[in-house]
């Protein structure tokens, strides 16, 4: 209903869009060329533009502000909430753990990714597509599917009752007792089971982007390179490898990326509890659940300040620079 | 990253843009409802066709599935007659919806709350129900404590519809008489008993507080009851206004004490990772189980009501017993949850309706015979009840001096959230009781 009652204020504002770039198209194209040629690309990037500011530029002031201000916005508490961020001991699980995640789904995946996109190119065609289907597939099921699937994979039950889940069925079977493995905090356990989840999910991505770019390595310096050398290993390290580097940076940093910003699988499967909060999950909870605008900015701001250089590096790549 | 900048900003644009429309739709219902009141209360007195009103009523609460079934249900019995459309959203999360609602600007027109510490923290957005019932009526037509629940500085913002008692502890009457065990009465007797299952080597206790994202709640309840039973109701109300603290020796013993049972060698069916991870919707089944996984179930009725099909006719409970040595006071009164209703400032006469609808003994009928809920209704019929159960539950409220609403959902969604967490934490020994308890208190100072 409520989206219904909008519709006029929607069309006026894309028919007003519309108008603006037929007019200002018009009134470029009538004035004198030199102007018009110069104004032209501002009434085309105008309008986007002033989006990005108001949905954007301004937000991330405002959250900027924000996490200097205490839970409701009402009172200036200064640095207090970043001093929070180190000082609070769930805070500080939370750095640890992102720490983790950040280092470890990006290696996973793009060590196994490499992997499966070398071997896999040593296969007949069809055997090829096949391998490489199976590894992408993950990529097709939204994380709190994945979240989902793995639950009945680390399910726990008691050892007097049927177990549920097919880890804790493989134990039991083997005449060992269960193990809680989403609760089990011990060593980071049930942190390394959520980032094996993701990295599970992004090594497809890993791969297909990896396999097009070994596929276009020149085949004439790998061939130089079978004259000097039996050891195609070799060949891979020294010759392949060190002409995708660039590709496997994008890929990896496109995964911290994502990475940072996880949130479905933690609060799908443990809800940031057993000492498995992340950022996002936490972010989420502060504001939505506690109502703490503060402590809520501050995680943003902090995710910005890491995504920040891994954005600046992906965009110079683009640009070629 | 731009979406929660995003939903920040507006959650603050909003805050400023509500005074002016809260005054102007307060002004419009207060002077509207009257005439409403006298047409529906004129309506159904003479039990003829009622008078159409029309409309659609947005509700917004936290029953899902059965449960929601159920309360539209009773609902759509009131609404269907009069021409009103109920359209009834049911959140698991509720505590998020209504925040993002309110602060939004997209008001349903009632909202069932499992929380009065929600419904201060959204008050704002609430119209007074004085204006759409009487207060006097009402009070003194349900249980005692139950107006001052939904009262929020000084005004009546929200009625129970349904109320669940805490502190009960199930089992099962065949597997009891079969093993040859006896009713506790006091804490030594349930410790004696816990004892001896585990010396016939079985488990005495089947626990489980998974929730999804507010795993921890069902563990909330054991403190609360435990203090309620060693403890007067001026140190709980003390606690949940937050001047006792929670690192304060009342407390402190309510925690050890659940650690007896927590920690009790044997004594929990799965041990801590199936505390942790067993939701609290399936913990209590391993009682019929053949043979048994375990003896008893401390749980609220709420809980129990997912028992009633397993359990049938062989479910019965125990008032969680009083403990020896306790101040006097303690042990004298009960704790509830209730599904509180409010009725948001929109202008919608339908809504004005259906909200003295639900204030009504009557509108809750529907729920009642699931055996999830007592009435709040003083001379509620009994026989309405589904089983035994639910009309022996009935009976620890008129013995009860007061009634008091369960202590973390009526503090700071903040607070309650961090009890959540860090009582998760302490269960399942990742966190010392120190800790646990100084976390929680640090929630306060927020």
């Amino acid at each position: 209903m409520a989206s219904l009652t909008v519709l006029p204020q929607f069309c006026l504002l894309l028919g007003g869009l519309l108008a603006f770039y037929v007019l200002g198209h018009a009134a470029c194209t009538l004035a004198p060329k030199r102007v018009g040629t110069r104004i032209l690309p501002w009434v085309f990037v105008g309008p986007a533009l002033a989006m990005a500011t108001i949905f954007m530029v301004v937000p991330g002031i405002r959250t900027l502000i924000a996490s200097f201000y205490n839970e409701d916005g009402s009172g200036f508490v200064g640095l207090s909430n970043y001093v929070d961020l180190v000082t609070i001991d769930s805070y500080k699980t939370i750095l640890v753990n992102t720490a983790l995640w950040v280092v470890l789904v990006p290696l996973i995946a793009v060590v196994v990714g490499l992997a499966t996109a070398a071997l896999a190119d040593r296969l007949r065609p069809s055997f090829e597509r096949g391998a490489k289907s199976l590894i992408f597939l993950p990529m097709a099921i939204s994380f709190v599917g994945a979240a989902t699937i793995w639950k009945f994979v680390f399910d726990y039950r008691p050892s007097e009752s049927m177990q549920v889940g097919l880890l804790n069925g493989v134990l039991v079977a083997l005449g060992r007792d269960p193990v809680g493995f989403l609760t089990e905090a011990s060593w980071h356990l049930n942190t390394l089971l959520l980032i094996f989840i993701m990295a599970w999910v992004e090594t497809g991505f890993a791969t297909i982007l990896l396999s097009a770019a070994l596929k276009a390595v020149p085949q004439e310096t790998i061939e130089a390179a079978r004259l000097d050398t039996d050891s195609e290993f070799q060949i891979f390290m020294r010759v392949s490898l060190p002409q995708i580097r660039g590709q496997i940076i994008v890929v990896a940093t496109s995964i911290i990326v994502l990475v940072i910003k996880t949130f479905d699988v933690v609060y799908t499967l443990t809800g940031g509890n057993f000492g498995t909060d992340i950022v996002a999950n936490r972010f989420y909870f502060d504001l939505f659940r506690y109502g703490d605008q503060g402590h809520a900015s501050v995680l943003v701001v902090m995710l910005v300040i890491v995504v920040l250089p891994m954005m600046i590096l992906n965009v110079r790549r683009v640009r070629g620079v | 990253l731009v979406l929660s900048a995003c939903s920040s900003s507006t959650a603050t644009s909003a805050y400023t843009a509500a005074p002016p429309t809260t005054a102007a739709t307060t002004s419009g219902s207060s002077a509207a409802a009257p005439p409403t009141t006298a047409a529906t209360t004129s309506g159904s007195s003479a039990a003829a066709t009622p008078a159409y009103i029309g409309g659609t009523v947005d509700i917004l609460g936290h029953p899902t599935g059965a449960e929601a079934d159920d309360l539209v249900a009773s609902l759509n019995t009131f609404a269907g007659p009069r021409g009103i459309t109920i359209k009834y959203e049911g959140s698991p999360d509720f505590e998020t919806d209504v925040r993002t609602r309110t602060a939004g600007g997209n008001l349903p027109d009632i909202g069932i709350f499992p929380q009065p510490g929600l419904v201060a923290a959204v008050s704002s957005y609430l119209t007074p129900l004085s204006t759409l019932t009487s207060q006097a009526q009402w009070t003194s037509a349900t249980w005692p404590g139950l107006t001052e629940m939904g009262t929020v500085n000084n005004v009546w913002l929200a009625g129970a519809m349904g109320m669940s008692i805490r502190g009960l502890v199930y089992y099962s009457k065949s597997a009891f008489q079969q093993a040859g065990y006896a009713i506790p009465t006091t804490w030594d007797d349930l410790i004696k008993l816990s004892d001896k299952i585990v010396s016939d080597g079985k488990h005495p206790w089947c626990i489980g507080i998974e929730s999804g994202s507010a795993t921890g709640w069902p563990a909330t309840n054991w403190i609360k009851t435990i203090l309620s039973r060693t403890a007067p109701v001026s140190t709980y109300d003390a606690w949940v206004a937050g001047t006792l603290k929670n690192d304060s020796p009342e407390i402190r013993n309510a925690f050890n004490l659940f650690g007896t049972i927590l920690n009790g060698k044997d004594y929990v069916y799965g041990g801590r990772a199936a505390i942790v991870s067993t939701s609290y919707t399936t913990a209590g089944l391993p009682l019929f189980t053949q043979p048994p996984g375990c003896y008893m179930y401390y749980a609220s009725q709420y809980e129990g009501g997912y028992l009633t099909t397993a359990g049938a006719n062989d479910l019965a409970f125990f008032r969680f017993p009083n403990i020896a040595g306790a101040p006097a006071g303690a042990g004298t009164y009960e704790i509830i949850g209730a599904d509180l209703v409010s009725r948001f400032k929109t202008t919608n006469p339908a809504a004005d309706a259906v909200m003295q609808y639900m204030l009504t003994e009557d509108a809750g009928t529907s729920m009642m015979k699931a055996g999830y809920y007592v009435s709040p209704f003083k001379d509620f019929d009994p026989s309405l009840y589904p089983n035994d159960v639910t009309r022996q539950s009935e009976g620890l409220l008129a013995a009860a001096s007061t009634l008091r609403y369960d202590a973390t959902d009526a503090m700071p969604p903040a607070v309650e959230g961090a009890y959540w967490t860090n009582i998760t934490s302490w269960v399942n020994g990742d966190e010392s009781l120190d800790a646990c308890l100084t976390a929680i208190d640090a929630a306060w100072k927020k």
